[in-house]
């Protein structure tokens, strides 16, 4: 699987376990994310920086700076795996 | 010098005053350009607006050519407020109206009314050079006036809206921003509760993996301690019986205790076991028809010579010919009923001196049906409970009343009634007990299905 999409998975399997199903109502509402949860199938088409950035930003509008915590928190085991200068703002 | 009106040049200024009309929505925009251009073109040193609202009070005042903003009085100007034509300070006659007009130095007051309402008031001061308002300059002002009214009565409604707006616009922001904060503290309430959710999991697996083993334990422990049990308790009752040699009186005495004692733990051990079956899911009920008539009469049959001892008598009340049998495990349904009446018969002895004395009571085992169940009834006329001691009956190890029952009770685990309880509700029923208090009696009552005929 796609790193960038393992990502936004992972963050969006997190923030379900904080917010219920007003994560995947979020992550439905960024641009360029695909996603089929029932099968947990999550395509991103266009900049994937760019899309996991912006899903991000989804759920740090609402929930502020906790949220971005937690993002941090879920993709923290693969980071590594996140070529240099791919990685996400709210990462560096 | 000022140019003499022309019909030319009265439609120019018409025509301008239309086009301000037309193209200002904002209030004070409109009215500062209607005023510029009556006071330029009419060559008027001063004039203003008064725009009242609909209660008669001041709502606005704009001005232009005066040196300090000008004060009216809402009291004093309310004298023109019923006045049709446009008041001319040289043409008045009432000395009342002309006293209030000199003191606002004001040389024509215009009425601004639309069809529906009053708007307001025009207030002109002098024109320049001291020449006097003509005909023209009036029939300016009279043409003037109503459509001057309509104009400020929208670019008012517009200003309402505008403020209105602002005003909406100021609360939502202002809404969802509290909604952005307290969504923001929900959430981190949220992430503190999921942490804990996780980190109970995490013990609740610990503890189910804990529980597991004990239960292993248990079984194992149980299973290995009663076989040795019943072998010592055999052996003692072959050396009580005489087997082994003559028994003096005192050797006899010892014997018989450690006989109890051995019996006490073998019980315990049985209760264990079975608790453990029962919450390690591993007890298998074998399910049949049940009959009830066949049931009582074992579970009499195997409590009367204890009863006899005892002087306790125990009725049953006639089965009614039309009781269903149940369905149900047989010997797990009658180690149900043997428990309650042994307690039964337990709690019906009377405590006296140093040891206990018979006291004739009564147990009652009684049958009703309700609602697709066989309900059944144990009923003694023994020491009874305490009502606050009720609700702990069914726990484990509890051993409720006070030091009377508990002297009655010294051969009991604490589990007889959480295994009753326990194997009836495998069985769908339900376990239930009722006391008026001690010295009244106890009864209990389980409850059972009835077996189903195929339809």
């Amino acid at each position: 699987m796609d790193i960038f999409a393992k990502i936004a998975e992972k963050i969006i399997k997190e923030q379900e376990t904080i917010i219920g199903p007003v994560a995947l109502e979020q992550a439905k509402k960024v641009a360029g994310l695909k996603i089929d949860w029932p099968k947990h199938v999550v395509v991103l088409e266009g900049d994937k920086k760019e899309i996991i950035e912006k899903l991000v930003e989804q759920y740090e509008y609402l929930f502020g700076q906790a949220s971005v915590e937690v993002c941090k928190d879920a993709v923290r085991g693969i980071i590594s795996k996140i070529p240099q200068d791919q990685m996400p703002q709210f990462l560096q | 010098m000022a140019q003499p009106w022309s019909p030319h040049k009265v439609q120019g200024l018409l025509y301008n005053l239309a086009i301000i009309m037309a193209s200002s929505l904002y209030l004070e925009d409109l009215v500062h350009r209607l005023l510029k251009e009556l006071l330029s073109t009419m060559r008027i040193t001063r004039g203003a607006f008064v725009l009242i609202t609909e209660m008669g009070k001041i709502y606005e005042v704009m001005h232009e050519g005066y040196v300090l903003a000008p004060e009216f009085d809402e009291k004093e100007i309310k004298i023109f407020f019923d006045q049709k034509k446009t008041l001319v300070f040289e043409k008045l006659t009432d000395s009342h109206i002309k006293n209030v007009m000199r003191k606002l130095d004001a040389n024509v007051v215009v009425n601004l009314h639309t069809e529906a309402e009053f708007v307001g008031l025009l207030i002109l001061g002098k024109k320049q050079a001291g020449a006097f308002y003509s005909p023209y300059d009036l029939q300016v002002l009279d043409i003037l006036s109503p459509e001057a009214a309509v104009a400020i009565q929208n670019a008012r409604s517009f200003e309402e809206i505008r403020r209105f707006n602002i005003t909406l616009e100021e609360k939502i922001a202002k809404a969802t921003d509290e909604l952005r904060k307290a969504n923001v503290e929900v959430y981190k309430k949220n992430v503190e509760l999921a942490k804990l959710g996780k980190r109970l999991g995490e013990a609740n697996d610990k503890l189910k993996t804990l529980d597991k083993l004990k239960d292993e334990f248990l079984s194992l422990a149980s299973h290995e301690l009663r076989t040795p049990m019943t072998a010592i308790k055999a052996y003692l009752w072959m050396v009580l019986r005489g087997q082994g040699g003559k028994v003096t009186g005192k050797q006899a005495s010892y014997l018989n205790r450690a006989y109890n004692s051995t019996s006490h733990l073998i019980t315990l051990v049985n209760d264990m076991l079975d608790v453990s079956r029962i919450e390690s899911g591993r007890i298998t009920l074998n399910l049949g028809e049940i009959k009830l008539v066949q049931l009582i009469d074992d579970v009499v049959a195997e409590i009367t010579p204890r009863a006899t001892e005892l002087e306790i008598e125990i009725a049953v009340m006639p089965l009614p010919s039309s009781l269903p049998s149940v369905m149900g495990d047989y010997d797990k349904i009658k180690e149900v009923l043997i428990n309650l009446v042994g307690n039964a018969l337990k709690f019906t002895q009377h405590q006296s001196g140093a040891g206990f004395t018979p006291k004739k009571g009564k147990i009652t085992i009684s049958f009703r049906q309700n609602d697709g169940m066989v309900e059944t009834s144990v009923t003694d006329t023994g020491v009874g409970i305490k009502k606050e001691d009720i609700p702990k009956l069914f726990q484990k190890f509890i051993m409720v009343g006070g030091s009377e029952q508990k002297a009655l009770n010294t051969q009991g685990t604490g589990l007889g009634l959480y295994i009753c309880k326990s194997i009836i509700e495998l069985h769908g029923g339900k376990i239930w007990v009722k006391s008026e208090g001690i010295g009244k009696g106890t009864s209990f009552t389980f409850s059972c299905p009835i077996v189903k005929l195929p339809s």
